[in-house]
């Protein structure tokens, strides 16, 4: 399949999250919302597990009290290879791209929900009411990014706006894109830089370099979904 | 004065050609019938015209009460969904990573009610089982009425249900078509195709009943224009019956390959996705026995219910419960083997995710999994008892039971699969919202006003299937025994 | 102009006796036809032959249902061939599905249709027919080239007990 940008050879984003470098801080969160215009819910239904967050720091304790240790587990969408979302649309609202991502088409999208429901990692999000921002909050809007109607499903693209305006540089300067030209916001705030992003069919790339880690892992393996988040623990 | 008087009266005995439903029941009550037997076809044909048909023109005050009731449920429940569609999903209590619950419960629900009118009705008719007669309406209006409230909860379900046209292949400038690589996509064929098969085979049994009733409607009752237009014209010539026969032999034959098709499509909704608990190739059949089951088991109600409240005892008599009963017996047994069957292999293999939504419904709903289960068996040892299965009461509340369970089971499909899924961080719970509830209860008044509707403007009992009975049957006397014997009208080979 | 005479009895027998008479009138089975509320089996009257093929029209249509699921199904995926959770274009499974409903609903839409067209329904036309049929009557009718001949078969049904006879059109 042809990418969008026939400057680029390349064609699978990927994202390498170093475990025992995540703090839990959620730097990543909280930019991640403000890139992509996610809305605020508010604390009701925060507590109805209804946050609208496209990455979440998942806690998990190891240990009981007082050897307790926690241990954080940043989960974007995993963003499949063979993504179990994409075939049960029944209106093509979510599709392979051919950069390797698994993109969402709100407009196409009619809210069947089938797709969150065939997600293992539950990174889908679903807009349950109209969002609202109030005045001056309006202004502080991504203008690269669609704000989401009710019923529609989101999910993380992995800055797929920061991707396209990558790739559009690099192609009127007639070359590809460099690793680490293009950043997704959680990896760009990340204090620890326990998230790197990039190609990983570059072989000269830092997330390849990192993949071929032996501390690597990627989750829910034995659904063979082929994610392009590759996870490292276990070392340092 | 007294010429007016007379005018009057004999309006009002050109209007009533149909006899009272008490008049009726005293020329049955003086037969005075063994209540076993089957409809006794020793009676005038005008009495058997003029029972069939008294549902449609008799209206009791009870029926309107009943009528307007459900009617109210039913805007209610309209009233809940244009709340719901006004502010958005968020009405409902579904959270990640539960985005399937009540809806899809209900409409796999209904789905599954849907399923025995047409196996029953043409099973036994392909069988040609006499007895049939006055239980075909009855299960088939219960197929197209159940799959279309079924129809409506994918409407009500969706978040955009103003885009709901995505779904169907409408020719459109830039050809954005459907998926169909999508289960859902399946689904959407199979219940359309259903519908028009259910609703098509409706009608051709209805057809030499609606010229019947626009025979015998009086001339100015409202029924007649309508009833005209439906009846295309039908005399019920030797070449029309002849034609007419094939082709519900035919049409039994297809209905009867579609019916378990959908079923299983429905149940991949489910097991084509990857999610432990709903991924397993049990799914196809467990549901489509599942359906039967519960769609008997309606069935079953349905006719006692048309027997409270239309007085037709003496058309769907004890011995058609009786049969229907039977049926519903071997369902429940086979049922309760698939309860069994699901159970032990999870169990056995222990898959952990699978074996921790086990442990999740028996922690979380012990109480709706104790009348799932002992529904069932107690259903099985119920129904063994002649005594039961000839008893309109017990058998009443036995199917309801029997539906409540298979309600209960659907949820248990739906809900404790989605909280509890491969992320254990994302577990979570999940009680309906009043919106939720209130459409689910709506779906039912809706069924049952449909139906009320349908007994009102068409014949509800096979009016030209049970004359057929009187001429192809006798009685033969063994000894001091009176037989009913049905002349078998055999196929050339 | 042919004319159709109809008698409505009440007794089977007494239509299936008239049978022979009106054969020695030389009057064609295909001129001959019962009207009844419910079906009598074939060979009431006498053996007729079948001439509607209906499980051709429904094998047809069914094939027809069958192709344009193909078509409908094989077209999207090839047409739209957007990659979605790395499944091949052509998708097997789904066409499966789909072939298998359409043809049913082919065969289901071939078998009604073909029924109606058979039946000659629907026929708004006034035909000969009585509504004593559906209440107690069974119906004969007779078709007849002449006035001459119809006067004879009406003789014949009052012979044959016959409780009231019309004339009418008819087009069976």
């Amino acid at each position: 399949m042809k990418s969008f940008n026939s400057n680029t050879e390349y064609h699978k984003w990927a994202m390498v999250i170093d475990l025992d470098k995540c703090n839990g801080c959620g730097a990543c969160t909280i930019a991640c919302q403000a890139e992509n215009n996610i809305a605020v819910v508010g604390e009701k239904m925060a507590r109805e597990k209804r946050t609208m967050s496209w990455l979440r720091v998942e806690r998990y304790f190891e240990g009981e009290w007082p050897e307790l240790r926690v241990v954080f587990l940043p989960m974007p969408c995993q963003q499949c290879g063979k993504a179990p979302c994409e075939p049960v649309c029944p209106v093509f609202a979510t599709y392979h791209n051919p950069d390797g991502l698994n993109a969402m088409v709100y407009n196409r999208c009619m809210g069947v929900r089938f797709c969150a429901n065939n997600c293992p990692y539950g990174v889908r999000k679903f807009n349950w009411f109209n969002s609202k921002w109030e005045a001056p909050l309006e202004q502080q809007l991504n203008p690269d990014v669609s704000i989401r109607e009710v019923g529609v499903m989101e999910k993380c693209t992995f800055c797929m706006q920061r991707i396209r305006r990558g790739k559009d540089k690099a192609k009127d300067e007639g070359r590809g894109v460099k690793d680490g030209e293009v950043v997704s916001a959680c990896a760009q705030s990340c204090p620890t830089k326990a998230i790197t992003f990039g190609y990983l069919d570059d072989p000269e790339s830092k997330v390849a370099e990192l993949s071929k880690s032996k501390r690597r892992h990627r989750l829910l393996e034995e659904h063979g979904l082929d994610p392009s988040v590759i996870y490292l623990k276990g070392g340092a | 004065m007294e010429n007016t008087q007379d005018n009057k009266e004999r309006r009002n005995r050109s209007r009533a050609e149909i006899p009272s439903l008490e008049e009726l029941r005293g020329i049955a009550a003086r037969k005075s019938l063994e209540p076993s037997n089957d409809v006794d076809l020793s009676m005038p044909e005008a009495w058997l015209n003029q029972y069939s048909l008294s549902p449609m023109f008799f209206t009791t005050k009870a029926y309107f009460i009943f009528t307007i009731a459900l009617s109210s449920v039913v805007a209610w429940a309209v009233a809940c969904w244009g709340y719901q569609i006004y502010n958005g999903m968020g009405v409902t209590n579904l959270r990640p990573p539960i985005f399937w619950g009540m809806y899809i419960a209900t409409f796999v629900f209904w789905v599954g009610v849907s399923h025995s009118g047409t196996i029953v009705s043409s099973l036994l008719r392909l069988t040609k089982a006499n007895w049939r007669r006055p239980v075909l309406r009855g299960a088939e209006a219960m197929t197209a009425f159940s799959l279309m409230v079924a129809g409506m909860f994918p409407l009500i379900h969706v978040g955009r249900v103003w885009r709901i046209y995505y779904m169907f292949p409408l020719p459109n400038q830039r050809f954005l078509w459907p998926n169909y690589r999508s289960p859902l996509a399946w689904d959407m064929m199979a219940i359309s195709v259903y519908l028009t098969a259910s609703m098509i085979f409706l009608y051709t049994g209805l057809l030499p009943d609606i010229a019947l009733a626009r025979d015998l409607c009086p001339r100015n009752n409202w029924r007649k224009k309508y009833l005209t237009i439906l009846s295309l014209g039908w005399r019920g010539t030797h070449r029309q019956w002849h034609v007419y026969e094939k082709a519900s032999t035919f049409l039994a034959v297809f209905v009867l390959l579609i019916a378990p098709s959908v079923h299983t499509i429905v149940s991949w909704d489910f097991a084509m996705s990857i999610t432990p608990g709903w991924h397993t190739t049990i799914f196809g059949p467990y549901f489509v026995v599942g359906a039967i089951y519960s769609g008997v088991g309606g069935v079953i109600t349905l006719m006692v219910i048309l027997r409270w409240v239309f007085g037709l005892d003496q058309i769907i008599r004890i011995m058609h419960l009786y049969n229907l009963a039977k049926l519903e017996l071997v369902m429940a047994i086979l049922w309760a083997y698939f309860y069994f069957v699901e159970f032990i292999t999870s169990w056995y293999a222990h898959n952990p995710v699978e074996w921790r939504i086990w442990v999740y419904q028996w922690e979380r709903f012990p109480h709706l999994l104790l009348i799932m289960l002992g529904g069932t068996i107690f259903a099985i040892i119920a129904l063994s008892f002649h005594k039961v299965r000839t008893s309109p009461g017990w058998l009443f509340c036995i199917t309801i039971l029997i539906n409540v369970g298979m309600y209960i089971e659907r949820y248990l499909i739906v809900v404790p699969v989605l909280t509890h899924r491969d992320n254990a961080y994302t577990w979570t719970d999940y009680v309906p919202s009043f919106v939720e509830a209130s459409i689910a209860a709506g779906a039912i008044a809706y069924f049952l006003l449909l139906y009320a509707i349908f007994a009102k403007i068409l014949p509800i009992v096979t009016v030209a299937d049970i004359r057929e009975g009187k001429i192809i049957s006798g009685d033969v006397r063994i000894g001091n025994r009176v037989l009913r014997v049905h002349a078998d009208v055999e196929e050339p080979l | 102009m042919s004319t159709t005479v109809l008698g409505l009895f009440t007794q089977i027998e007494n239509t299936a006796e008239m049978v022979r008479p009106l054969e020695e009138m030389s009057v064609l089975h295909k001129d001959i036809s019962l009207i009844s509320v419910a079906p009598y089996p074939e060979g009431t009257l006498f053996h007729d032959e079948d001439h509607s093929p209906m499980w051709a029209v429904a094998l047809v249509c069914g094939i027809v249902g069958f192709f344009a699921a193909v078509v409908l199904a094989g077209w999207t995926q090839w047409h739209i061939n957007i990659n979605v959770g790395g499944k091949p274009t052509w998708s097997v499974p789904p066409m499966v599905v789909i072939c298998y409903e359409f043809t049913l609903a082919g065969a289901v839409l071939g078998t009604f249709f073909s029924m109606l067209w058979w039946a000659r329904l629907p026929d708004w036309n006034e035909l000969a027919y009585d509504r004593e049929i559906s209440k107690s009557k069974i119906g004969l009718l007779v078709r007849c080239e002449n006035e001459e001949k119809a006067a004879k078969v009406e003789e014949l049904m009052k012979q044959f007990k016959a409780s009231s006879i019309k004339r009418g059109r008819d087009d069976f």
